[in-house]
């Protein structure tokens, strides 16, 4: 059986071969380098930010407390934070003391934190089946009545009604693995 | 926990508001007493507003680029290297053998001493991505940088070069232009390659590196044709 997460986060300060970081890596790189893209617009600052932020994830591993949230809490907020950072960067210009652009204004600590919520939302519905994601985008977004959807997709009324209600249920299921909402 | 055998396959749509108008209205008189459907429909319900902060256009996460699991388990090995030779453990062996502590500075001078001759890493070190000058080429390196004694030494890992043993040249540019030489290397056949260079300038007397095609000069040019470029970040 594969580990947990919070297993491999937990091997990582013993872990010579590289085999646990990988692993972590493969399982988060994706929806992580895509938040940082998301928020950054910029591939290779975003390759860079996911590089730090794994970076981070061995060295800081002692420090990693299952009892404060999942693994995938803790990697969105070393992300996040590298995220900040970037930008930070970003905005010092030349000529401009590095101290005078140390406090990021509020609103973009709060357009980040909707930036991690909306990809965070992004990554849950695309684990969702085909067939569960788009009852949902027909209803949700689409606002269509689970008849029309039915009328629309060419399937039982009674097929449509059960499907969305499996597909809610998964999705609560996804969010709670994730702690979103 | 169970479904309600009566509602249940109407709770996705009733928290989505999707049903028909008198399906809605049952289900709410429904839910308002019904030990089962009840605490479903509060645990979905915040399923809408957090549906509200997606866009259905989101598409699923892109990959990072192969070269990123690369960078980060070399920098990873790296780093695992030098915390086994960091000071706070060498201190906490010299307590675990306090009556050797001097026999082992000893011998730790003198292996320093004759290591430093060689080519041993500093503590100093920087990266650089190295990108195509040109949008048509897919290549990219990234490129660890060292201070030795000799220099600069390079690791280099390059991707979607030109195959069957192409042979690149890899400089280390100066501000005012001048160009050195790190040495030649070869692609592999797939368009990789992963080389040890060693260039006679320090960190910190160039911030860029380029890698250029051919081990000769392009005509006009002192060098070859460049096909990737970046600038170290330390």
């Amino acid at each position: 059986m594969a580990p947990s997460d919070a297993t491999l986060v937990e091997r990582l300060p013993l872990d010579n071969s590289g085999d646990e970081l990988r692993e972590l890596y493969r399982r988060y790189s994706g929806e992580l380098y895509g938040f940082a893209l998301n928020a950054l617009t910029d591939r290779e600052l975003a390759e860079e930010v996911v590089q730090d932020v794994f970076a981070r994830a061995w060295r800081r591993a002692a420090d990693y407390d299952p009892r404060r949230g999942s693994v995938r809490t803790w990697l969105y907020a070393i992300t996040r934070n590298r995220i900040v950072d970037a930008r930070r960067r970003g905005a010092v210009r030349p000529g401009l003391a590095p101290q005078d652009a140390e406090e990021m204004p509020a609103e973009v600590d709060s357009e980040l934190e909707q930036a991690v919520l909306r990809w965070q939302m992004a990554a849950a519905l695309t684990r969702l089946s085909p067939e569960h994601r788009e009852v949902i985008r027909l209803a949700h977004y689409g606002g269509l009545t689970l008849r029309e959807i039915s009328e629309r997709m060419g399937i039982p009324l009674g097929t449509v009604k059960s499907r969305t209600s499996y597909a809610m249920r998964t999705l609560r299921l996804i969010l709670d693995e994730m702690e979103v909402g | 926990m169970g479904r309600c055998a009566s509602h249940g396959e109407l709770v996705g749509g009733y928290v989505l508001g999707a049903l028909e108008p008198a399906e809605m209205e049952g289900m709410r008189r429904h839910v308002a007493g019904c030990p089962t459907c009840g605490p479903e429909v509060r645990r979905m319900s915040t399923l809408p507003g957090l549906l509200d902060t997606a866009h259905p256009g989101d598409v699923p996460p892109p990959a990072a680029s192969p070269e990123v699991e690369q960078a980060i388990l070399d920098r990873f090995v790296r780093e695992r290297r030098r915390a086994a030779a960091s000071p706070r453990r060498r201190r906490r062996r010299r307590l675990f053998a306090a009556l050797a502590a001097a026999c082992v500075a000893a011998i730790v001078l003198v292996v320093a001493l004759l290591v430093n001759g060689d080519e041993a890493e500093t503590s100093a070190y920087a990266t650089a991505r190295l990108t195509p000058p040109n949008t048509g080429s897919t290549a990219r390196a990234t490129a660890w940088v060292d201070a030795v004694p000799a220099g600069t030494s390079v690791s280099l890992g390059a991707w979607g070069l030109d195959g069957g043993g192409a042979v690149y040249q890899l400089w280390c540019v100066r501000p005012n232009g001048e160009w050195v030489s790190g040495g030649t290397f070869r692609s592999s056949a797939g368009g990789n390659a992963k080389a040890k260079l060693t260039a006679a300038v320090k960190p910190g007397d160039y911030h860029v590196i380029v890698i250029t095609q051919g081990s000769r000069p392009a005509e006009g040019s002192a060098h070859g044709r460049p096909v990737l470029r970046g600038k170290l970040r330390y």
